[in-house]
């Protein structure tokens, strides 16, 4: 097996890993919307890294994680629909990360492999930062659960029973602008998403507990991850939609198999 | 521990260009049930987020309990806006909302207790390890006000909790507020439905936008009054004599 393949399966595995549980907290709060917002404005945080000559991980947390802080405050104020803000923002910031990239032709970018990952481009140092980012968000997730499921169940009442739900709102956007970061290369910045949904969505047929549906949607990324790469480089498909393609799969899998258990 | 009077002074809620409360001043006694009623729209669920601190309002709203530690707060909210493929049980749910430790442990023996007297008040005990998404609306209803009354609570503030109750579960949240009412609880009661406050209430007030009425509710929900309550824009007469 190539190096460039074991680091794109080993990173792509973690990944999948963290990106299960937080993916039942998108799933669960409907948070598929700002899910794809962050993930657009991962290309503001790639020409703010290259303009800035940062490391493109840090940029893209430093741009999604703003983004989240404005969303959170820019809610709060109730003068736009959540999802009309939304909107604006998801295709605002990708719309001026690819016109910044278009005025920066002191650098060759190849677009593609940002939209829909490369993973012949993943080196040691972002696996690094994909088991360093990974940890950090199952660590944090580990701390919170409790509380981010008492908020899932009713914000108000959650409140009430002392969670700090702006605070939890506001960890959860950077959990998932951590996640967000990472996760580009692999699978690219217009694919994030669907590794967040559809692994979750494909295990909530089968789970009994929140606990059971974090650990099902993390297998299940896994193995979307495994095939999917796997099938990008048996037929060189770009690596990001041979993923959600196999994730897909699986969900229709798992909604036949969930139906059929039902019936009997 | 018996509840705390609660007292609004000038409180204001401004949502983006919409005033949805305009200087409002009232006083909630200890250990009475005040219903709060008017139109969709008048503000009393936004008038419960800002007790419950969800909402950025002007003015001052202080609750002067008896003692100097405060007591439980307890809310039932309306409904429950969540993923109905959630996967948790009704015992589930109680557990992530009425203890500390993690939901996976399960709940603890003396919380389990807790749970079985509450869940049997409210006629819910045969279905504590149903799926509380498979739930019917009333059932949910039923298993909020369950998780209210763990641990007993001091101040409850409800907000129109019998919209999807039936007929055994408004007969059960009758009794269940009489009882409270009995151990000095403080209950603040929005409802839509007038019948019942005038049944159950101690005092009712009457919320458009602007406090219109507050008194015994023989008094105040008279139909001349209601009729300025559910009519658009608030009589400048009516204002004069609320203030």
């Amino acid at each position: 097996m190539d190096d460039f393949f074991l680091r794109a399966l080993v990173g792509g595995v973690a990944l999948a890993l963290v990106a299960g549980p937080l993916g039942a907290f998108v799933v669960w709060r409907r948070m598929a919307y700002f899910g794809d917002t962050l993930a657009h404005a991962a290309l503001m945080g790639v020409a703010l890294g290259l303009l800035l000559e940062i490391h493109l991980t840090l940029a893209i947390i430093a741009v999604s994680g703003l983004l989240a802080v404005v969303l959170a405050l820019m809610t709060r104020q109730r003068r736009l629909a959540v999802d009309t803000l939304l909107g604006i923002l998801s295709h605002g910031t990708l719309s001026i990360g690819l016109v910044a990239l278009a005025f920066m032709d002191w650098v060759r970018v190849d677009l593609m492999a940002y939209l829909f990952g490369d993973i012949l481009a993943i080196s040691n140092a972002d696996l690094l930062l994909i088991f360093g980012g990974g940890f950090l968000v199952l660590g944090v997730l580990a701390v919170l659960w409790r509380p981010l499921l008492a908020m899932t169940v009713n914000e108000e009442l959650a409140q009430v029973e002392g969670v700090p739900v702006a605070a939890g709102r506001l960890a959860l956007m950077l959990l998932m602008a951590v996640v967000v970061a990472v996760a580009l290369k692999i699978v690219g910045i217009l694919l994030i998403t669907s590794l967040l949904i559809i692994p979750a969505a494909a295990a909530r047929r089968f789970a009994v507990t929140p606990e059971a549906m974090a650990i099902l949607a993390s297998l299940a990324g896994a193995a979307a991850v495994t095939g999917g790469l796997h099938a990008s480089l048996a037929w060189d498909t770009p690596s990001g939609p041979s993923i959600v393609v196999v994730a897909l799969l699986l969900f229709l899998l798992a909604e036949v198999a969930g139906a059929a258990l039902r019936r009997r | 521990m018996n509840g705390p009077a609660i007292a609004f002074e000038g409180v204001g809620l401004i949502l983006g260009r919409t005033t949805v409360l305009e200087d409002l001043s009232l006083r909630i006694a200890a250990g009475s049930i005040h219903a709060v009623v008017g139109p969709n729209g008048g503000g009393k669920s936004s008038l419960v987020k800002s007790l419950l601190g969800q909402m950025p309002h002007r003015g001052t709203i202080r609750l002067d309990w008896r003692s100097d530690k405060p007591g439980v707060v307890a809310y039932v909210p309306q409904s429950l806006d969540f993923d109905s493929g959630l996967p948790m049980t009704v015992e589930d749910v109680l557990a992530i909302l009425c203890q500390q430790r993690p939901a996976f442990l399960g709940p603890s023996r003396a919380l389990v207790k807790q749970f079985d007297a509450a869940l049997d008040r409210v006629g819910m005990a045969d279905k504590r390890k149903r799926r509380f998404g498979a739930l019917s609306g009333g059932e949910r209803q039923r298993v909020l006000l369950a998780q209210a009354l763990i641990p007993a609570p001091d101040l409850l503030i409800l907000d129109e909790p019998m919209t999807a109750l039936d007929e055994a579960g408004a007969q059960i949240f009758e009794e269940l507020l009489l009882d409270l009412k009995d151990r000095g609880v403080t209950v603040l009661w929005v409802e839509h439905d007038l019948a019942q406050v005038r049944r159950l209430a101690d005092r009712a007030c009457g919320l458009n936008r602007h406090l219109l009425f507050d008194g015994p509710p023989a008094e105040v929900l008279a139909p001349e009054r209601l009729l300025d309550l559910f009519a658009t824009a608030p009589r400048r007469s009516l204002l004069k004599a609320a203030s």
